[in-house]
């Protein structure tokens, strides 16, 4: 799919690129210069094309969890979505595993005991209904 | 567990993210049972040889069911973990490889076994040793059957793998010196491995010395049965021969006699005439006359194969013969009976007379052969000893008293002798009964003939009334003639009523001797109907 829209906007560009050619062996003439002006719109569409289809695979490739590696921000996105856990919750346990120092996020997720809310910093102790809340929903 | 716990382990089980392992790592300091059961499995199920190490280091404190969730998960799995184990400083983790290494035959971590023993400076090098031994132990009654129901491993794969790498520590061995190494080698090796041939064929190999020591008093079973297999070889090395022929412990000589037991191929009566000495016959602990019943047989298969000096092995002999039991009394007469001389003779005319028939029947198949005196008399009356044993030898020394020797001779012998021949015949040939009723139904009329006389020769007349009968109706009057004759020393109620019949043949010949038969029936007052008479007609 992504090498199929990378040969589109190929082809898309190639009169472009001849045009351009052209016009900037008339550089000096104005008025050929407000005609390539008047091609643009075109690339920035063009631009903004290529921009959106480069950020869509990135995002699809982040949550690309069949993907061999070694990465802990990965581990826990993939745990965090097969919770089905929306992104305050996901703040949550992130500043829960900072509490607790540990090694990485994703292990929150195997430790009860970070959800004790007496023995956490004061700013988190407010979260206690949201604690246990999810503390119930993972154990 | 419950369902959210599940999602969250087999995520971190199944993940192909390996940040998992140390997630799982962590999840085992918790307190949490659950998790840590859980943590475990998984651990164990990934392939990640951190995580195995790390459950390996804690393999101490796991419980029972723990440990048998470990090895059901990580059975084939686990060798990179295990390596590292069993190379880590850490003493406990060192000892927790070995346990599961040894629980579970884990033969792949041989190498780095065989590497950890050969590095004597190694903290665990002596252990490692230890453990590499075993191994091959534990191979070996894998080889021999002895292993669990639901390992499918093939043992024969598993001992050509295990098998190099020994090899290549022998080659090494000048470095290493582990003695316990070569002995492994040796236990598991064949006698047509080729290297194991070329040490014991070099007296200066560095393994010499070690592999003969492990060859001379190893009780392994597997060694005996390799040092028992050279013999089966085709130019068996001497001094494996030499090893062979002075061993005298008590396990090796009842394995090597329960060997010849087996019977013994052209290669290993060569290869055992090679020999001169055992130091087993000097051994105040294995005199003959002492072992089994079976083993004495054995022991004279094998002592008089070898190569040892003829005046040893008649006095052996002679003292078994005297003090053995019957099964080891008989195998030394059969010995006897391939020796030359008078001092054979002797004891094979003494052992006629022994007590068991066995050893009786020993003695009489040598009697013809070595031409002893006396020896058809004595045939002739053990023809009729009541063991078949004896008889059976008897027969066999008596084989020209056939059947077919008898009726080819038949017409030169006297009546006398006639009937004394015949009385042999019939003890010596089985077959002698279903050749003459061939005889008698043969198509030539001179044969038929020959064979009423034979009957009557041999007194078989009333065995063969039947067939008799059958010659009253012979085309041929002669033969209905002789038939009639001899039926007289028949007197049943079928043979009178087949003469009666008889007597109204159309020959002569036939009815005078049918008449004169049931004369000599009327003479004996049968007690069943009135006898032929003339006045009766």
């Amino acid at each position: 799919m992504t090498e199929l829209f990378g040969r589109m906007l190929l082809l898309a560009e190639t009169p472009l690129v001849e045009y351009r050619s052209e016009a900037l062996r008339r550089v000096n003439n104005k008025a050929e210069f407000a005609e390539l002006m008047r091609l643009a719109p075109y690339a920035t569409a063009l631009a903004l094309a290529a921009i959106a289809f480069y950020a869509w695979n990135w995002f699809k490739k982040r949550n690309d969890f069949t993907i061999p590696c070694n990465d802990p921000q990965r581990l826990f996105r993939q745990l965090c979505a097969a919770h089905n856990l929306n992104l305050s919750s996901r703040r949550l346990l992130i500043e829960l595993a900072a509490a607790w120092e540990m090694a990485q996020p994703a292990a929150v997720f195997v430790t009860p005991s970070a959800f004790r809310v007496n023995d956490l910093p004061e700013h988190l102790r407010k979260e206690e209904a949201r604690i246990n809340e999810l503390a119930a929903k993972l154990f | 567990m419950t369902p959210s716990l599940e999602t969250t382990m087999g995520i971190l089980t199944h993940t192909r993210n390996d940040a998992a392992a140390p997630v799982l790592v962590g999840a085992l300091e918790g307190t949490d049972a659950v998790i840590f059961d859980a943590a475990i499995k998984a651990l164990v199920t990934r392939r990640n040889w951190a995580g195995h190490l790390a459950v390996l280091s804690r393999w101490h404190v796991l419980t029972p069911a723990q440990r048998e969730v470990v090895r059901e998960a990580g059975r084939g799995r686990m060798s990179a973990g295990l390596r590292d184990a069993l190379l880590a400083d850490d003493e406990q983790t060192f000892q927790n490889g070995c346990e599961v290494v040894t629980l579970d035959s884990e033969f792949d971590l041989m190498s780095t076994l065989i590497s950890l023993a050969e590095n004597r400076d190694h903290k665990h090098s002596d252990q490692a040793t230890e453990l590499a031994v075993r191994l091959v132990s534990l191979l070996n009654d894998m080889l021999h059957g002895r292993t669990a129901p639901d390992d499918r491993r093939d043992p024969a794969t598993i001992r050509r793998h295990v098998l190099e790498s020994l090899e290549r520590s022998v080659l090494r061995f000048r470095t290493h010196h582990r003695a316990e190494l070569i002995e492994a080698f040796v236990v598991l090796g064949s006698s047509s491995s080729g290297l194991l041939r070329s040490i014991i064929d070099d007296q200066h190999h560095a393994c010499y010395a070690t592999v003969m020591q492990t060859l001379s008093s190893s009780q392994s079973p597997d060694v005996i049965k390799l040092l028992l297999g050279f013999l089966e070889m085709e130019h068996a090395s001497m001094s494996a021969l030499t090893v062979l022929s002075r061993r005298s412990d008590v396990v090796f000589v009842k394995q090597f006699l329960d060997f010849a037991g087996r019977g013994l191929s052209d290669k290993a009566l060569k290869n055992l005439s090679r020999i001169r000495n055992f130091t087993w016959l000097d051994s105040a602990e294995h005199k003959l006359s002492e072992f089994s019943e079976l083993e004495q047989a054995h022991a004279v298969m094998v002592l008089s194969n070898s190569g040892i000096k003829q005046d040893q092995l008649y006095s052996l002999l002679e003292d078994l013969l005297k003090t053995g039991e019957p099964a080891g009394r008989a195998a030394s007469c059969m010995a006897l009976g391939a020796l030359p001389g008078d001092r054979p003779n002797h004891l094979i005319l003494a052992a006629v007379e022994d007590p068991a028939p066995v050893v009786q029947a020993a003695a009489i198949r040598q009697l013809r052969e070595r031409r002893l005196p006396g020896a058809m008399n004595l045939l002739l009356k053990y023809i009729d000893s009541p063991h078949e044993v004896v008889r059976a030898a008897a027969r066999d020394s008596l084989t020209e008293y056939t059947m077919e020797n008898y009726l080819q001779q038949f017409d030169t012998l006297s009546d006398e002798a006639r009937r004394a021949t015949g009385a042999l015949v019939r003890k010596v040939d089985h077959e002698a009964l279903e050749k003459l009723i061939a005889e008698l139904e043969s198509q030539s009329r001179k044969n038929r003939l020959k064979a009423i006389d034979v009957a009557e020769a041999m007194g078989l007349v009333c065995k063969l009334s039947s067939e008799m009968i059958e010659r009253l109706t012979d085309e041929d009057h002669l033969v209905r003639a002789a038939a009639a004759d001899v039926l007289q020393y028949c007197p049943t109620r079928e043979v009178q009523d087949a003469l009666e019949d008889a007597a109204s043949d159309r020959s002569s010949a036939v009815q005078s001797a049918a008449k004169n038969s049931l004369a000599v029936f009327a003479g004996m007052n049968l007690g069943w109907g009135p006898a032929y008479t003339e006045n009766s007609r």
